[in-house]
């Protein structure tokens, strides 16, 4: 059973060319990138919070400048939040592009076999179409499987920088 | 004067009227010499009539011997020809389906040697083409010894065309020279010398070396060799395979612009890094040491400037450090939106590059008409090539952008809302 899935997953990478391991290389990193972020978002932070507050005194600092130690410490939280976001969004970005140049490598394919064989040959052409469409459509997918999760991210960073803004006023 | 030319006159017509007299007396004296001349021959004529009534005589005897010889003749040829008919239909009788043998060792013998003309074999032993020459273009009717030659010419072709050879054989190389050396050949399908791949040209005689040899990639070192199936198809349009600068040579000036574009981005933005990572640097260091600050780094020079005024009033102390930390946030976020510029306007410059590239084949529509897609191709591969060009140039600066400006936004961020906040508590 799993050796045809594995058959068809090759035989997908095969007509999709070179452009679609990149997709796929990309795909990976960008995953890995969302992955790591929601962990740290659920475990690590958590427990960076937690230590925060528990060693937070209101008599530890001068009190003129509260204010800007507030800010700072709301700034560290959030600066570990977004750590890499930045460059996930940049992958989100550059999974079309990719697909686009997919798109016209694989046109480029095609347009070489017209030269050589002419336009009768549309068997031979077939190949260049596939290498042109699959790397788009892979590329189109993982963006928008990235952006949705991105966007919830960037959404939950938010909420968890307000909170702990909050968290820390109540003990300064 | 005219006394001259009358005397003149005078002396030339009494010449005249002398040489005419002259002349009279000459034309008399001819005269009856040639008559005397004719009189004499007719009398010879007469003496010999009877002679030539002879000869007359003579003359048609041997007519009348000679046609009786040639009905003779005739009748004899007529005989012969019978004859002739007779053995014809007798060798007809005799040869009957051997005709139709004949036939086919004709035509097979010129199919075998339209495929011995194009196939590597016959760099081997050029000179067994005649054998198969001799049957496709003679009227002959071949004899056991040719036919045998034949059957085995085939059978040995068929045998070496499955074998692995190595022979001398005459080789033309890619700088015209012609030389005899060892070729190595794999069936009918590669010939190899020297780690060069051979192809077997019939107008030359001999193996010509391959414009384009095969790439490393497939193995052209000594131990690995390849075999083209097709028997030399592939070989052949391995040179239609443009290469990678003909590549960026059909991109055009649009092509030319983008990479250049791409360089000289490329070339900042590892420059923007190097330095925005040697500044990150120091001030992660400064971080560790904020009691001891070094003017070498932004944040060093923001706690030379909270320690000088940190006993002023607070806005005062704000204003202050508001003002040093714009002047460094400046200077580390320069030139950080020409990078994001140029990631931005290289793919626009490909699709520029695509929209010429479709203009010149619609161009080569309106001349040439859609019949021919080859004289398309130059416009199209314009069009799709400036694109890859545009997308490999962006893609790389979209990334380095985002480097430098989490990187630049990373310092920012530290001077800016940290500053004062790791200052006052470490206080």
């Amino acid at each position: 059973m799993i050796d045809i899935y594995l058959d068809n997953l090759s035989s997908f990478f095969d007509k999709g060319g070179v452009v679609l391991y990149i997709v796929f290389f990309i795909a990976i990193f960008l995953w890995t990138l969302l992955l790591d972020r929601y962990v740290y978002l659920y475990f690590g932070y958590k427990k960076y919070r937690n230590e925060l507050l528990k060693n937070l005194k209101p008599s530890l600092y001068e009190e003129k400048f509260k204010t800007a130690i507030k800010e700072y410490l709301v700034e560290d939280g959030k600066q570990r939040l977004k750590t890499g976001l930045s460059f996930i969004k940049t992958l989100i970005i550059v999974c079309p592009l990719v697909g686009l140049l997919g798109t016209v490598t694989g046109m480029i394919e095609v347009f070489d076999v017209m030269a050589i064989q002419g336009t009768s040959n549309v068997k031979a052409m077939a190949n260049g179409v596939s290498m042109a469409t699959i790397p788009t459509m892979a590329g189109m997918v993982i963006a928008l499987s990235g952006i949705l999760f991105e966007k919830r991210l960037e959404v939950s960073i938010k909420y968890q920088t307000e909170k702990l803004y909050l968290d820390i006023s109540k003990v300064l | 004067m005219t006394k001259y030319f009358l005397i003149f006159l005078l002396s030339v017509n009494s010449l005249f009227s002398l040489d005419l007299n002259n002349l009279l007396k000459d034309i008399q004296n001819d005269a009856s010499v040639q008559i005397k001349e004719e009189q004499k021959r007719l009398n010879e004529f007469k003496e010999n009539e009877s002679k030539q009534k002879q000869l007359l005589n003579e003359a048609k005897a041997i007519l009348s011997k000679e046609s009786k010889k040639s009905e003779r003749l005739k009748t004899t040829l007529d005989k012969n020809e019978e004859l002739l008919m007779e053995k014809e239909t007798l060798l007809n009788q005799k040869m009957g389906d051997l005709g139709e043998m004949f036939g086919s060792v004709r035509q097979t013998s010129a199919d075998f040697l339209t495929n011995f003309q194009a196939s590597l074999t016959a760099s081997h032993n050029p000179q067994k083409e005649e054998v198969f020459e001799e049957f496709a273009n003679s009227k002959k009717l071949p004899n056991i010894k040719q036919l045998e030659n034949l059957w085995h010419g085939m059978l040995e072709e068929i045998v070496r065309s499955g074998n692995v050879e190595k022979y001398n054989a005459n080789l033309i190389l890619s700088n015209g020279d012609r030389v005899n050396q060892e070729v190595t050949r794999v069936g009918l399908f590669s010939a190899k010398s020297d780690g060069k791949y051979f192809d077997y040209s019939n107008d030359m005689k001999a193996l010509v070396e391959l414009s384009t040899q095969p790439s490393t990639s497939l193995g052209s070192s000594d131990d690995t060799f390849v075999i083209d199936p097709t028997r030399g198809t592939l070989f052949e349009l391995l040179n239609n395979q443009p290469t990678l600068m003909n590549r960026i040579q059909q991109g055009g000036v649009v092509g030319y612009i983008i990479i250049f574009l791409g360089v000289i981005g490329l070339l900042f933005a590892f420059y923007k890094m190097v330095v925005l990572n040697l500044v990150f640097t120091k001030m992660k260091k400064q971080i560790k040491s904020l009691d001891a600050p070094s003017d070498n780094n932004p944040l060093g020079k923001v706690i030379n400037i909270f320690n000088k005024y940190k006993n002023h009033d607070l806005n005062d102390l704000e204003v202050k450090m508001a003002e040093t930390i714009l002047k460094e946030t400046n200077r580390v976020k320069k030139g950080q939106s020409f990078v994001k510029l140029l990631s931005a306007v290289t793919p626009l410059l490909g699709l520029l590059g695509t929209v010429t590239g479709m203009i010149a084949t619609f161009q080569a529509i309106t001349l040439f008409g859609t019949g021919d897609p080859k004289l398309m191709a130059g416009g199209i591969s314009t069009a799709l090539i400036t694109t890859v060009l545009g997308l490999v140039a962006a893609i790389p600066l979209l990334f380095s952008y985002t480097y430098i400006s989490s990187k630049s936004g990373r310092i920012v961020s530290i001077l800016e809302e940290q500053g004062m906040g790791m200052l006052a508590k470490s206080l």
